[in-house]
């Protein structure tokens, strides 16, 4: 039994390392795996629908022949049929120029909106099935602009849909997670700078234990110095803790240092899918 | 106690000399507001007369259902007008504005004429179209300022609103702070004309009825009864108007229909 166990885990780990995943992303991904002894009798198939033993996995997230959303500027549908899936564990990042539909897109992925045609599924299922404030809870968007509310950043993240019941551990680990450490949570959250208040609403989304996070833009509004460090917060939320990111962006070093899958987005299609590196260097080309 | 000094038409049309002063200011800063205040008077005139030679009619007749007929005709006039303040219409409001300004006018209205002051017969126009006419007009405005103000801090709060719906919470909850700031700015007006009332100036209709012959004391009391009904009128209107208004803004899946506000 054991023997098949250790068979089954080295599997995984070739599998792993065929993705270029590290291997704490994909422990912490699949947080089974210490089970695996209790799990095999049963056919040998895993108790997680997403997975067979092969290491064939369903995408986390699909999108097909989505069109539809909204712009702020446009006051109509700007999505045109655009498909797309990402696994678990992913890093996608899109980019495009301003109103290709990029943050509609994301919008669309948490029920912000609904699109007009198309489907979107989250492990299998499609959106509409999710109790939407629990789907939001489980894909996080991170809006562009971060909003702080009065009060300290203790109270900040206590802000939540069923109370503030979270211990001050939590707290604390959320706000290591973002490079901050616990002295933050008396400060008031309004007189934070602007890259503290990004990394924030991110430890804010966070504790609602997403399993897809989505960034809209979130370097945009940065100065040098701060931009590294959430560009380093975002890309440690992928490798370390092996969480699923949507990155919406332009900057190049963001794309860059994310690695994975970029998407191309021009007058509401996908016009080209590149890797994170020939995608960067033709972001810094060609602006 | 001495007769009520009618104003002769020829007095009447010597007050004009005040408007002709105003003319010649307008004129002589070049405000530009002569046509306009031309226009204003010529209204004023006509419409008040028209209301007097209205309601002469509707004392004489002394039915109910003109009275009950009479009061619609108010009520649509004033949701129309409540929802035409809003910056960006919204669908279905109309409706909403007459079944709010229905219910918490009504109940006042019903109130105070039955259990307060006891009219007698009940639908006795001679109190209840004026009654009626204070309630729904301020009514009308405290729904207004409540949509009204809804609307603009939803406008300049939308990030805010979606940080909490993207936080997990529900459109009610998301919208919570604006919906209790859109319902004070509504009630705040009134509670403040309590506080200020008689201070500096007499309520328009105490000064009425005081220059008609009543006797101060009486036309206090009945003051005091419209400061309270207003008050009333007011916060239910608005809160209800409110209430209905806030889903409009969002879906059954707590989607903001942003295409409304901005």
């Amino acid at each position: 039994m054991h023997l098949v166990a250790a068979n089954v885990k080295s599997t995984w780990i070739e599998y792993v390392n065929l993705r270029n995943k590290s291997l704490a992303c994909y422990l912490n991904d699949c947080p089974s795996v210490s089970h695996v002894d209790e799990v095999l009798p049963f056919g040998g198939k895993l108790p997680w629908q997403a997975m067979t033993i092969e290491g064939k996995r369903e995408p986390i997230l699909a999108c097909r022949e989505v069109s539809g959303g909204y712009t702020l500027d446009a006051h109509r549908e700007v999505l045109k049929a655009v498909s797309f899936q990402v696994q678990a564990g992913e890093c996608l990042s899109i980019t495009g120029p301003s109103g290709s539909g990029k943050s509609a897109l994301l919008r669309l992925l948490n029920r912000f909106d609904d699109p007009v045609q198309g489907e979107i599924r989250f492990r299998e299922r499609p959106l509409q099935y999710y109790d939407p404030l629990e789907l939001r809870r489980r894909i996080a968007l991170v809006l562009q602009h971060p909003v702080m509310f009065h009060g300290t950043v203790r109270e900040n993240l206590l802000r939540r849909p069923n109370g503030g019941q979270l211990s001050e551990s939590t707290l604390v680990q959320a706000l290591a997670d973002v490079g901050l450490d616990r002295s933050f949570l008396d400060r008031n959250a309004m007189e934070l700078s602007g890259g503290e208040k990004q990394r924030l609403s991110i430890a804010r989304a966070l504790l609602g234990e997403p399993e897809i996070l989505l960034l809209d833009e979130p370097t945009s509004a940065l100065d040098a110095r701060s931009l590294h460090l959430v560009v380093d917060t975002i890309t440690q939320l992928n490798r370390v803790k092996g969480l699923t990111l949507i990155v919406v962006t332009h900057q190049a070093e963001l794309i860059h240092r994310l690695g994975g899958r970029v998407l191309f987005l021009e007058g509401g299609r996908i016009v080209r899918e590149e890797g994170a590196e020939l995608a960067a260097r033709l972001l810094e080309e060609h602006g | 106690m001495k007769p009520i000094i009618d104003v002769g038409i020829i007095h009447l049309i010597l007050a004009l000399i005040l408007v002709l002063l105003v003319l010649a200011i307008s004129y002589r800063e070049r405000l530009g507001l002569e046509r306009d205040l031309i226009i204003a008077t010529a209204r004023t005139f006509l419409q008040l007369f028209l209301v007097g030679y209205f309601l002469i009619y509707l004392f004489a007749w002394d039915r109910w259902e003109l009275v009950l007929l009479t009061l619609i005709v108010m009520l649509s006039a004033a949701s129309w007008i409540a929802v035409g303040r809003l910056e960006h219409p919204l669908p279905g409001a109309r409706w909403i504005a007459v079944a709010s300004l229905v219910v918490g006018s009504a109940i006042t209205l019903a109130f105070v004429t039955q259990v307060v002051i006891q009219v007698e017969p009940w639908y006795d126009p001679r109190y209840l179209i004026p009654i009626g006419g204070m309630i729904l007009g301020n009514a009308m405005t405290g729904a207004a300022l409540a949509g009204e103000r809804f609307q603009g801090e939803l406008r300049s709060r939308v990030e805010e609103v979606e940080t909490l719906l993207a936080l997990g919470f529900s459109g009610m909850e998301a919208t919570r702070d604006l919906y209790r700031s859109a319902l004070r700015a509504a009630m705040i007006p009134t509670i403040n004309a309590m506080l200020a009332v008689g201070i500096v100036q007499l309520p328009g209709m105490m000064t009425g009825q005081i220059l008609s012959g009543t006797s101060p004391l009486i036309a206090v009391k009945y003051q005091i009864v419209v400061m309270l009904m207003i008050t009333c009128a007011v916060a239910l209107s608005s809160f209800l108007f409110l209430h209905l208004t806030v889903k409009r803004y969002l879906t059954p899946a707590h989607q903001l229909r942003r295409q409304l506000i901005l």
